[in-house]
């Protein structure tokens, strides 16, 4: 549904300004000549005045601001194959490059060291520092002078890196320097050299300088806006560093600036760190069944807690947790002996140095997660990339490019936001990574918060925008904050709150408790009044602090611009087998007043339909009707006095969707289970068992004990042959990796005999398929069939986390909710008299209806993006670089009749 | 069925091979004229250049050379110098460098020449043949057009431009060299099996085999992964960078079939079609580098495991793109006691951009003036630790005359630059030295 950022902030031009220029892939575009090379990163001095010439737009002055003819920021572009700084005005459209020498043709830049990589501007805006790549120096640039009228200068005075340069911030409030770089990874701070005034500058070299070592090689550096913390990603390590400036050091012996502590960006059981403290790190503690599993229940994770992981041997038997042969996966709820596996072979305790590094097993090699790991190879850390912090400090990006998502880091609470596990609902039991999935390859994000005022309240929209390698730049809906705070502040992007707004954006942990396990806890965040509404979503998301009730709507997805959700369309297609509808017309004779409607619009006979017609009353005698509903997602805005209803926005999980068909058949064949290569045996107690040669896992195909196999070959010998039909039957009472346990069922009273079907009897190949008994299945082309079931060293065991949406079918008169998707099994009008019958089925096509809110900037490596709020009145632009296109994209994305520009 | 234009070239080129003195003109054989491929000899001792003939100056099947040059005298050997089909491209020996395989866009041909021992001579071994004399400076007693050279055997398609070579088991006590071999025009990429004879030197033509399938648009850079049979193969036109792997029948060095791992995309905008250019491997093999124009970028792409409960199969992501100088024709590691560094030669700029892939970050920029095409390291020569050179191809360098080779006409066209590598030295990162 449709993403509103900033209703009634200027509301009509705003969503003006996402609609129409969001697809306005025809505005004319600004080609002035090239003067750019290889622009790959940029930063900006705010309220800088100037003129600008009317021939010349290019000609550019300073002037002091007392009386400004023109007022906003001055961007610095670095140009990494040229050495030089680009100048560009934005206080006025259309933006234009600054000439600092108009006597030579084209346009003139600053010129820096050798490949400039990174710029910081000191407090005040009164230098910029470019950290040059290849000389390993610092150039200083005076911008001191810009207020007086002075143009920028380069100064002659170089400062010097210890090493490969890559990162370079100055801390906002002392103007320190600080400069990352590699060979070896270090943090090198010294104090400002450079006292400019009036574009003069005294240069002061100083002694004073503080290196700390880092534990990896940076990819990004970032200092948050207040300057109270710095973050650094690391390539190579699942983690980022929080510098601190003032506060206590991870290291008892270092004194601030240092490490204040490490944050993990990777499930608990693969980061590298002892997330729990009890001394062990991931593979070594013994909560630890795999990579993807938390140190503690309280740790991010896709492995759940059970008595197999609890720290305690339940069973007496000497061995704990893991170790317990009964123990082969983390929910496992007993150790008991015979409920599960035991001692399952493992490259961990086979004997065989699997990795070739000279350790046998868990014994000696340290990669193995206990004696039944599943490897002994060194899990690689793949790290991040870019790094953004929002204006308020409160919310971190970072660029995951192997995963194509941008994880999210609450700082408050210095976690990683699991963000499956964190929306709601949750989609947990369906994705394998914590972060938010965007567009292929993510290069660069940027973060923002924007304040949008209503009557009563405050809401706080919290996002980011991300820039992709096809030139996309999209942007992630991360949190809106519903805050019950009356003011008249103005809607906005925001770089800092005012005091009466700081109590409405102290973030909770995440995921939120639920309002039972808050009460259990005795959070005294809770409002008073709960529980007492009996409202559970609101009471999971409200958080009292102070004055304020903030309610916290996680979102953490890209934003939609479509204005409708997911919906069924081509409802009227069905199969319809011809005793259904002669049950049909058997009952309508009977009953004159029934609908006299036999075909797949009859509202006669069993079928899907939308949660909210079955609430309506179906039993009319006109049927069109939706079939199913996108996953509601509620936002809670308002709660403003407990009688009065919530103002809720409903938005779907349309990201989620795909476009595909989906169809729904009573007793449908489970995908992938039509065979033609099954070999029927007796199994070590006698029993019957099939077993597949190849392809197919039944546990992970969504069969379940119970199902049905039926096999449809023709025998040749008496005991195989009878007219029934589906006499050769079995239920299925026993499930492993490739192989079921059968009983063979009786059909109408007749049974076959229980002798095993083999080539004697079946002179060709045996083929059968394996149906739902007594229930529907939901599939989709693409989807497939959700099982919730996974398969485990041959055993058929429950996915990780909620379970209720792994659901892969649904019975007569039940409500269905998959993974993305809902409906009711509507029994008909009929009711009993007219039961489904074995494949009776509804097939639709799904419109996703999801547009994710983006702009192209028709580039194609936007290396560098930044929101730029507020960079003159009610301007505030989207900004990429592209080094491959020698440009500057600009779109201001609070004005709908300024073009794009894209400068050269 | 052999159409009529290929009946006409086999007679023609049958004629030239059974003639046995050349119709002038010939390339002269002691000079660089358009230089492309380039190799050397493990011993350090020697360089290997591949001439083109690019202006065709000189007779189409016979208008290229391959230049023998002595490092130590910087002095091309002459009378070591093999002819070639015009328009070479790549040069590869195989691991005991008894073979150099020299792919020739001409006569659409891989040549395969025998090395003597210290690498001092490359020649056509004709007692392979089972003619009369043992070795001539002729390729067409060593091209391999079709493989084996049968009638009904697989001919290699068209435009052979670049090789990998490398060395493999296929039973026990049998080698073959494994030959992939991309191809500029067409889809097509191949792969040669040719067997080692007992002495490990020779090999066995008879029971070589080669397989193609057609599944790039274009493809002028393929390498092997070390340790693997995975081939990469960089694509012109496409944007992708496609893997396959050769299957050998087992004990056989019979190509069955060609599997295709996987594909990978180096840009996500349509629009946008990475043209690559290089590709190498890190020492351990899990990463690849690849450099491209359009965009002119070095790709660094993860090739670790992508199963984390496993820690197996393998994740084929670019994880890194770093924009470098324009136009980059090739790109090479090499590991010194200042740790691993590439080398990426950008045509246009007339540089070497050197890459810590560790960071990653560009650290050193040579400038070199000429337009750098390929350039290789001389890994025996760095080993032996006396001093570490790499050598660089400028593809029409005139030398001091400030014409371009087409103004020029002159017959010394192109040059080799030699740069030095060893770190202790005072002239670390300098072009330090030509020859034409």
């Amino acid at each position: 549904m449709k993403f509103d950022l900033t209703q009634k902030f200027n509301s009509s031009a705003w969503l003006a300004v996402i609609t129409t220029l969001g697809f306005s892939c025809g505005d004319p575009l600004l080609i002035p000549p090239t003067s750019l090379d290889a622009p790959t990163h940029f930063t900006t001095i705010d309220d800088v005045c100037f003129t600008i010439g009317t021939d010349n737009r290019k000609q550019v002055n300073f002037e002091d601001c007392s009386n400004p003819s023109l007022k906003g920021s001055l961007a610095f572009i670095l140009n990494e194959q040229s050495d030089r700084v680009a100048m560009l005005q934005l206080a006025t459209y259309p933006p234009s490059m600054i000439d600092i020498d108009t006597s030579i043709p084209g346009t003139s830049h600053l010129v820096v060291g050798r490949l400039p990589v990174d710029i910081a501007i000191a407090p005040e805006g009164a230098a910029a520092y470019v950290l040059n790549q290849l000389d390993r120096t610092i150039s200083i640039i005076d911008t001191s002078g810009i207020s007086t009228g002075k143009f920028p200068r380069v100064l002659d005075t170089l400062i010097q890196v210890p090493g490969i340069p890559i990162a370079l911030e100055i801390q906002p409030t002392s103007g320190d320097i600080l400069s990352i770089y590699d060979s070896p990874s270090q943090l090198d701070i010294i104090d400002s050299w450079t006292a400019c005034t009036d574009g003069a500058c005294t240069i002061t070299p100083s002694e004073n300088r503080k290196t700390l070592s880092l534990p990896g090689t940076v990819s990004d550096f970032e200092i948050s806006k207040d300057g109270k913390i710095g973050l650094i990603s690391y390539r190579d390590l699942d983690r980022l560093s929080q510098i601190t400036f003032d506060g206590t050091c991870l290291d008892p012996a270092q004194t601030a600036p240092c490490i204040e502590k490490e944050i993990s960006l990777n499930f608990g059981c693969a980061d590298g760190l002892d997330n729990d403290g009890d001394g062990d790190i991931d593979s070594q503690d013994e909560q630890c069944f795999g990579p993807r599993g938390a140190e503690s229940a309280a740790g991010n994770g896709r492995l759940n807690f059970g008595a197999c992981s609890d720290g305690m041997d339940n069973d007496g038997d000497g061995l704990l947790d893991r170790e317990d042969p009964e123990c082969v996966f983390s929910h496992g709820q007993t150790e008991d002996s015979n409920v599960f596996l035991e001692n399952p072979t493992t490259p961990c305790n086979d004997g065989i140095d699997n990795d070739g590094d000279g350790d046998i097993d868990a014994a000696q090699d340290l990669d193995c997660y206990g004696s039944f790991g599943r490897s002994e190879s060194t899990l690689p850390q793949r790290g991040v990339g870019a790094i953004s912090i929002d204006p308020l400090g409160i919310i971190a990006y970072a660029v995951d490019r192997v995963n194509n998502e941008i994880k999210v880091i609450n700082i408050g609470q210095g976690q990683l936001i699991d963000v499956a596990r964190s929306t709601l609902p949750t989609f947990e039991s369906f994705v394998s990574t914590p972060g938010i999935r965007v567009g292929l390859s993510p290069l660069d994000v940027s973060a923002l918060v924007f304040r949008r005022v209503n009557a009563d309240s405050v809401l706080y929209s919290i996002g980011a925008w991300v820039g992709i390698d096809n030139g996309q730049l999209q942007y992630i809906d991360a949190l809106q904050v519903s805050c019950d705070l009356k003011t008249d502040l103005e809607s906005a992007y925001i770089t800092e709150l005012t005091d009466a707004e700081k109590d409405c954006l102290v973030l909770p942990s995440f995921p939120l408790p639920d309002q039972n396990a808050r009460l259990a806890s005795g959070d005294s965040s809770l409002p008073e009044d709960c529980p007492a509404l009996g409202d559970d979503a609101y009471c999971q998301r409200a958080y009292k602090n102070g004055e304020r009730v903030a309610i916290f709507n996680p979102r953490f997805s890209l934003a939609d611009t479509e204005g409708n959700p997911g919906r069924a369309i081509g409802n009227r297609n069905c199969e319809q087998p011809p005793e259904i509808v002669e049950s049909m017309e058997e009952f309508a004779s009977k009953n004159p007043r029934a609908p006299q409607q036999f075909k797949c619009d009859s509202p006669l006979m069993p079928q899907p339909v939308a949660l909210s017609f079955l609430a309506d009353g179906l039993d009319s005698e006109e049927v069109d009707v939706d079939r199913l509903i996108g996953l509601d997602r509620a936002t809670i805005l308002t709660r403003k006095t407990v009688l009065a209803a919530d103002e809720i926005e409903e938005l779907t999980l349309d990201q989620s969707l795909d476009s595909e068909n989906w169809t729904i058949t009573y007793e449908g064949v489970i995908p992938s289970t039509s065979r033609k290569d099954g070999l029927f045996d007796t199994d070590s107690n006698g029993g019957l068992s099939v077993s597949f040669q190849s392809g197919v896992n039944p546990c992970n195909a969504g069969v379940e004990v119970g199902d049905i196999l039926i096999v449809t070959s023709e025998s040749t010998c008496e005991a195989f042959q009878n007219d029934k039909k589906d006499f050769l039957s079995f239920e299925i009472s026993e499930i492993q990796s490739a192989s079921m346990t059968l009983v063979p069922l009786s059909i109408e009273g007749e049974s076959f005999s229980a002798n095993v079907p083999d080539r004697s009897c079946f002179d060709t190949a045996i083929e059968f398929e394996i149906r739902a008994r007594n229930a529907w299945t939901v599939v989709g082309d693409d989807t497939g069939m959700t099982s919730k079931n996974t398969s485990l060293f041959g055993e058929c065991i429950p996915v990780f986390g909620d379970a209720t949406r792994r659901n892969g079918r649904v019975r007569t008169g039940e409500r269905y909710t998959g993974p993305y998707l809902s409906f009711d099994l509507y029994p008909g009008f009929g009711g009993e008299e007219i039961p489904p019958v074995r494949d009776l089925s509804y097939t639709f096509t799904v419109d996703r209806n999801f547009v994710s809110l983006q702009y192209d900037t028709i580039g194609s490596f936007p290396s560098n993006v930044k929101f730029l709020p507020n960079v003159r009145t009610n301007s505030s632009y989207l900004v990429s670089t592209d080094p491959e296109g020698d440009f500057i994209y600009l779109r201001n994305l609070q004005r709908t009749d300024e073009p794009i520009s894209r400068l050269r | 069925m052999l159409k009529l234009p290929s009946i006409f070239i086999l007679a023609l080129i049958a004629l030239i091979a059974c003639d046995g003195t050349f119709v002038e003109p010939l390339p002269s054989r002691d000079n660089i004229h358009f230089p492309v491929g380039l190799s050397a000899h493990p011993s350090g001792d020697y360089l290997y250049v591949v001439n083109s003939n690019f202006d065709a100056r000189y007779r189409e099947e016979l208008g290229g050379t391959v230049s023998v040059i002595d490092l130590d005298k910087r002095q091309v050997l002459a009378q070591n110098s093999p002819y070639i089909p015009s328009f070479g491209g790549s040069i590869k020996l195989n691991a005991n460098a008894s073979r150099a395989y020299v792919a020739t866009r001409q006569s659409n041909a891989v040549v395969s020449f025998a090395l003597s021992t210290s690498g001092d001579r490359m020649f056509c071994d004709t007692s392979e043949t089972g003619e009369r004399n043992t070795s001539t400076s002729d390729p067409s007693h060593c091209t391999l057009r079709r493989v084996p050279d049968t009638e009904s055997s697989p001919v290699l398609p068209s435009d052979p431009y670049d090789l990998d070579v490398s060395t493999i088991n296929i039973a026990e006590n049998l080698t073959a060299d494994l030959v992939n071999v991309s191809h500029l025009r067409g889809n097509n990429v191949s792969s040669m099996v040719i067997p080692h004879t007992d002495d490990g030197r020779s090999v066995d033509l008879s029971a070589a085999s080669l397989r193609s399938v057609a599944i790039t648009d274009g493809s002028g850079s393929i390498a092997k992964r070390p340790g693997t049979r995975d081939v990469f193969v960089g694509d012109r036109r496409g944007g992708e960078i496609v893997v396959y792997s050769p299957y050998l029948a087992p004990g056989t060095s019979d190509i069955q079939a060609m599997v295709i791992r996987s594909t990978i995309s180096l840009t996500h905008d349509p629009e946008i079609v990475a043209d690559v250019r290089g590709m190498v491997f890190s020492n351990d093999g899990n990463i690849l580098y690849a450099v491209t124009r359009a965009p002119d970028a070095l790709h660094i792409i993860d090739l670790g495991p992508s199963n984390s409960d496993k820690v197996s199969g393998t994740l084929y992501s670019v994880v890194d793109v770093i924009p470098i100088d324009n136009q980059p024709s090739d790109v090479t590691l090499h590991t010194s006691s200042n740790g691993p560094l590439l080398y990426i030669p950008s045509f246009e700029e007339g540089t070497i951009v050197v890459v810590d892939p560790r960071v990653p970050a560009i650290v050193d920029r040579i400038d070199v003036a000429d337009n750098p095409s390929r350039f290789i390291v001389n890994e025996g020569q760095c080993r032996l630790g006396e001093k570490c050179e790499a050598y660089v191809s400028f593809f029409d360098d005139t030398g001091d005359t400030g014409k371009s080779c087409a103004e020029s006409r002159s017959i010394v066209c192109g040059s080799i630059g030699i740069i030095d590598l060893d770190p202790n030295s005072n002239r670390y990162h300098q072009l330090v030295g030509k020859i034409f």
